[in-house]
C-alpha cells in the first residue's frame, strides 16, 4: 500500500481523535504529523490485517499517549468543567448561524469528553465517533470487545450525566 | 439497543493544508537523503583516510586524519596492541609494514580498509543526522541510527580478530600452499642459490614437516618469510646446519634429512656467513658493510657456471 492512499485513508480519522483527545488544534496537528510519520516509516510492516484507518488510530493513541505521559499528564486524567479554558480552535467569524451552533456544539463535546478519564474518552471517540466496530476498538487499545462493551456503556452514561449537567 | 444509546459526537474534517500534516515525512524524506549524502562522502573521507600522513595543509590534515585515527583507538582498545603488530623490528626488516594484523591480508584489509571506511561513513552521516529536523530526527531514532553503525563496525572488528586469530594459528601449523621468500636486510629476495632453497623449502613445508620439540642452535638461524596462498604471511627462521624450522610463535619442525642435506649444502657457501646472525644481530649498530648486500653480490658469484638440482 502506497503512503499517499494510507494518508488520505486516515487523515481525517486521527486528525478528529486528536483534536478530541487534546482540545487544541495546534497539538493535534503537531501529534498528527507524528502519527504520518510513523506510519510512513512503518507502512511495509503493515499487514493489512486490520484496516488502514485502524492501524492509523492505534499509532495515533500511541502517540498521544506517549505525548502526554511524558509532557502534559493532565490530559489522561478526568478534568473539572470549571478548569477546562476556551478552545484554541478559530473562531466562527463570517459563518452561518448554523454553521456557527455546530460548532458550538462541538465544543460543548470536547469540553464534556475532556471530563473524563483518557481511556473512557477513547473508547467513545473510537465507537460512536469513529465508528469502528468492538473488535477494531478492543484492538486499538489492546482489550476484549466484552471489555470495551461494558466501558463504553459506563462512558457513555457518564458523558449523559456530565453533558445534562452542564445543560441545565 | 446499542445503537440508540449512541452519542452524537460531531464530525470534524481537517480542513488545512495537507502539506502542513505531511510536513514530517516530506523532511523525513529530505533528510534521509542528506545523510546518505554523507554517508557516502563519509566512506570516500574513510577510504583515503590514511593520506592523512602526506597532507600539509594542517586542517586538511585534521579533517582526514579523523577516521583512521578513531578507527587506530577502536582497535587497540578493544583488541589491546595485539592489532597492532604490524610495527614490530622482526616484519620492518623484511619491509614489510602493515599497521594492522601483518599475518592475514584479509584481517589487515577489514581492519585497516573497511574499518575505516564504516567509521567515516559513521561519522559523517552523524553529522547529517544533527543538522536534520530535531523533531524529525530525535534522539531516540539517533540512538538506534548510531546503535546500527555501531554493531556494523564492531563486526567488522570480530571479523578481522578472527580471520587473524585463525591464520596465525595456520601459519603455526604451516598450513597452506607456501610461498617462501628469504630476505635480506633491505627486504629484497634474492635470486640464485636461495631461489633453490626457496624452493625446497616450499616443497618440503607442502608435504608437511614434521613438529619436534628440539633442542634449538639460536647462533645459526636465518630469518625467511612465507607467504600462504598469497592472503597469509609469517616470519620463520631456519636452521641449516641442524635442519630444522621454527615458526613465528616458536613451534618447531624437523626438517627431513633429505631437504635438510641439499639446504645445507647450498647455504652453507652462501648465507650462512652472513644471515646466521639470530635476532641478536638486530640490535647490533650498522657497520660499514651491509650484511644483506654482501650476501647477495656472493650469491650471484656463485650462481655463475652451478647446475641447480
Amino acid at each position: 500500500m502506497k503512503f499517499a492512499a494510507a494518508y488520505e485513508e486516515s487523515r481525517d480519522a486521527v486528525w478528529g481523535y486528536l483534536v478530541y483527545m487534546t482540545k487544541d488544534t495546534a497539538l493535534a496537528e503537531d501529534l498528527s504529523q507524528e502519527v504520518f510519520l510513523r506510519m510512513f516509516l512503518h507502512l511495509d510492516k503493515f499487514r493489512e490485517e486490520a484496516s488502514v484507518r485502524t492501524w492509523a488510530l492505534r499509532i495515533a493513541r500511541n502517540v498521544f499517549l506517549s505525548y502526554a505521559k511524558k509532557k502534559r499528564p493532565i490530559l489522561l486524567e478526568e478534568q473539572e468543567w470549571e478548569n477546562l479554558g476556551e478552545s484554541r480552535s478559530s473562531s466562527g467569524g463570517n459563518l452561518p448561524e448554523e454553521e456557527i451552533l455546530k460548532r458550538e456544539q462541538a465544543e460543548r463535546v470536547r469540553q464534556c469528553l475532556m471530563c473524563l478519564e483518557e481511556q473512557e474518552r477513547t473508547v467513545l471517540l473510537l465507537r460512536d465517533f469513529e465508528e469502528l466496530t468492538y473488535e477494531e476498538v478492543g484492538k486499538i487499545m489492546d482489550l476484549s470487545p466484552e471489555v470495551i462493551k461494558s466501558r463504553i456503556y459506563r462512558a457513555r452514561q457518564k458523558f449523559r450525566r456530565i453533558y445534562g449537567q452542564e445543560e441545565s | 439497543m446499542e445503537q440508540e444509546n449512541k452519542l452524537e459526537i460531531p464530525s470534524i474534517v481537517y480542513q488545512g493544508d495537507d502539506k502542513k500534516l505531511q510536513e514530517r515525512v516530506r523532511k523525513f524524506k529530505a533528510g534521509t537523503f542528506r545523510i546518505v549524502l554523507f554517508t557516502i562522502v563519509g566512506f570516500i573521507m574513510g577510504h583515503y583516510s590514511y593520506t592523512y600522513v602526506g597532507e600539509n595543509f594542517m586542517p586538511m590534515k585534521a579533517v582526514l586524519a579523523i577516521p583512521y585515527k578513531l578507527n587506530e583507538a577502536l582497535y587497540v582498545s578493544i583488541l589491546g596492541t595485539d592489532a597492532m603488530v604490524g610495527g614490530t623490528e622482526e616484519y620492518c626488516i623484511f619491509g614489510f609494514f602493515t599497521e594492522f594484523f601483518p599475518h592475514s591480508y584479509l584481517a589487515t584489509f577489514l581492519a585497516e580498509t573497511v574499518s575505516t571506511v564504516l567509521i567515516g561513513g559513521a561519522v559523517y552521516g552523524a553529522l547529517a543526522y544533527f543538522t536534520g529536523d530535531r523533531k524529525v530526527f530525535t534522539m531516540q531514532r539517533f540512538v538506534k541510527f548510531a546503535g546500527c553503525w555501531c554493531i556494523a563496525i564492531l563486526l567488522c572488528v570480530v571479523m578481522a580478530y578472527g580471520v587473524n586469530t585463525k591464520a596465525v594459528a595456520d601459519n603455526e601449523a604451516l598450513k597452506g600452499i607456501p610461498v617462501v621468500r628469504l630476505y635480506d636486510r633491505e627486504g629484497k629476495s634474492d635470486s640464485g642459490e636461495n631461489v633453490v632453497i626457496e624452493s625446497l623449502l616450499e616443497e618440503c613445508i607442502y608435504g608437511g614437516l614434521e613438529q619436534d620439540d628440539l633442542q634449538r642452535d639460536y647462533e645459526g638461524e636465518v630469518y625467511f618469510r612465507i607467504t600462504f596462498s598469497l592472503l597469509r604471511t609469517t616470519v620463520c627462521r631456519i636452521n641449516f646446519r641442524e635442519g630444522y624450522l621454527v615458526a613465528e610463535k616458536g613451534t618447531t619442525y624437523r626438517i627431513p634429512e633429505e631437504y635438510a642435506q641439499i639446504m645445507k649444502g647450498y647455504a652453507e657457501g652462501h648465507i650462512l656467513t652472513d644471515t646466521t646472525e639470530g635476532p641478536d644481530a638486530l640490535e647490533r649498530p650498522d657497520t660499514t658493510e651491509e650484511p644483506g648486500v654482501e650476501m647477495h653480490e656472493k650469491t650471484e658469484e656463485k650462481t655463475r657456471g652451478e647446475v641447480m638440482p
